[in-house]
């Protein structure tokens, strides 16, 4: 006698797949969907929301809104694409009520920033002072600004894709994306 | 970032700055975080959906609309009369004196497309009835028909009569009805309406072979208490008090009160008045 097939592991499956599935009421492919965004689309928020608390909020608020919307969920477009159209609306929101400041909280301390635990105090120190300019390099470009260049340079997103998520061509979205790094590279400059 | 979103490799300048942010200390969300979204997905999948309370259709409702408005319609009109039997029409009926012919169906003869009809039809016994109570008590002058009316069947050429009396009765019930003399004694009325009955040649035989209207002390049977809303007021209150003097007394209530219906502005006498208490 054949045995059945085995399941397909929801790990094969697309993020499309595993929206749909969750809206079907599987709560495993959310779990699985949630692990695989979990980490780029908290960074992506962290980056351009401070305090930490508001990024937490955000974050969730973005993961609520994929909840409330499983019913209506139709993989006409990318799950990413949607969920990062999500969070940068919310993000923006987030602009109109309070300009972000630029703050280190306690995760940003130099030891946090230094990351190996191998350099010595000095490059330490080094690495700190660079990863700090980054960061306050990103939090002074412009909202759209950042959020293009975060979505290319950490997400590697394609032009159009971008466009889709903040809403604007690729021309504006290229134009951005140039500002952006620009300014990035001469504050990081020597 | 998921496989399922299009990568586009970086070029040269962009991979410097990505490896840059790349050397940014890799947050992560924090594990009470994690917990409270998986729960808030958890929860939204044990709740049921919410579904939309659902909503009649448009036709539906306007379907039940009308109906309502068309029963209320009804009611109304049936409360103020409009459909009561013998007074079907808010078209005055040509009154008729002439002896009665012998007439089965009394609603045709009190049908308002009477009046349109060619040839006058033969007064029924109910409106040889209601004239007979009717011209006694008013002036002398019988009532001119309506201008669009059959002519007069009496041909009596009798002149025009009063605005009041040319006016459709359905007018009458709106308008209110100016003040009027006060009415005579029941007694005096009973007997001038005799004495015209008389002076007209409408005798209690020939009524009474109508089977419509028949003297009082005869004992005959009086129309129904519906038939009293064809009646002049005056007259229509005679023949409360008619109903009364033969023993009619339900009858002359039910008529009392659709007398007050009909004429809210006119005063009940006072002798009359104890019937609506009861």
């Amino acid at each position: 006698m054949r045995a059945p097939d085995p399941p397909r592991m929801s790990h094969e499956r697309t993020d499309e797949e595993l929206m749909l599935a969750y809206a079907a009421g599987d709560i495993a492919a959310f779990e699985t969907l949630y692990a695989r965004h979990r980490g780029p689309l908290y960074r992506f928020i962290v980056r351009g929301i401070s305090p930490r608390a508001t990024a937490d909020e955000c974050f969730q608020d973005t993961w609520g809104r994929v909840v409330a919307a499983r019913v209506r969920y139709r993989p006409e477009a990318k799950f990413g694409t949607w969920l990062y159209q999500i969070a940068q609306r919310l993000m923006i929101d987030q602009y109109r009520r309070v300009r972000p400041q630029v703050s280190l909280d306690e995760d940003d301390s130099p030891l946090h920033l230094a990351g190996d635990e191998q350099d010595k105090p000095e490059q330490a120190l080094s690495r700190f002072e660079e990863q700090r300019r980054l960061q306050q390099a990103l939090a002074e470009l412009p909202d759209e600004q950042r959020l293009v260049l975060q979505l290319r340079l950490e997400q590697e997103l394609s032009l159009e894709e971008i466009g889709e998520i903040t809403g604007v061509g690729r021309e504006t979205v290229k134009s951005r994306l140039r500002y952006a790094m620009d300014k990035l590279r001469a504050r990081l400059g020597p | 970032m998921s496989a399922n979103l299009p990568r586009e490799p970086l070029c040269p300048e962009e991979r410097a700055l990505a490896d840059a942010l790349a050397r940014l200390p890799a947050v992560e969300p924090a594990p009470a975080l994690d917990a409270r979204v998986l729960a808030q997905a958890r929860e939204a999948l044990e709740s049921r959906p919410r579904t939309a309370p659902r909503r009649r259709p448009w036709w539906l409702s306007a379907s039940l609309g009308t109906a309502a408005a068309a029963v209320l319609a009804a009611g109304v009109a049936w409360q103020a009369g409009i459909f009561d039997i013998g007074t079907g029409s808010s078209v005055p009926v040509p009154r008729s004196r002439a002896p009665m012919a012998d007439t089965s169906d009394t609603r045709e003869a009190v049908d308002v497309d009477l009046k349109h009809r060619a040839a006058p039809k033969p007064p029924s016994q109910d409106e040889a009835e209601i004239a007979a109570a009717v011209q006694p008590a008013a002036p002398p002058a019988p009532p001119p028909p309506p201008a669009s009316a059959p002519a007069d069947v009496r041909g009596s050429g009798a002149p025009a009569a009063s605005s009041s009396r040319a006016t459709p009765p359905l007018m009458q019930e709106q308008a209110p009805i100016p003040p009027a003399a006060p009415p005579p004694p029941a007694r005096a009325e009973a007997a001038r309406e005799r004495s015209a009955m008389a002076q007209e040649g409408i005798t209690s035989d020939a009524i009474r072979a109508s089977g419509a209207r028949l003297d009082p002390d005869t004992g005959a049977p009086l129309p129904h208490w519906r038939e009293d809303a064809r009646l002049e007021p005056d007259a229509w209150l005679e023949r409360v008090r008619e109903r009364l003097l033969r023993g009619d007394r339900p009858g002359a209530v039910q008529s009392l009160r659709q007398f007050q219906h009909k004429n809210p502005s006119r005063k009940v006498p006072d002798d009359l008045v104890r019937l609506l208490a009861g």
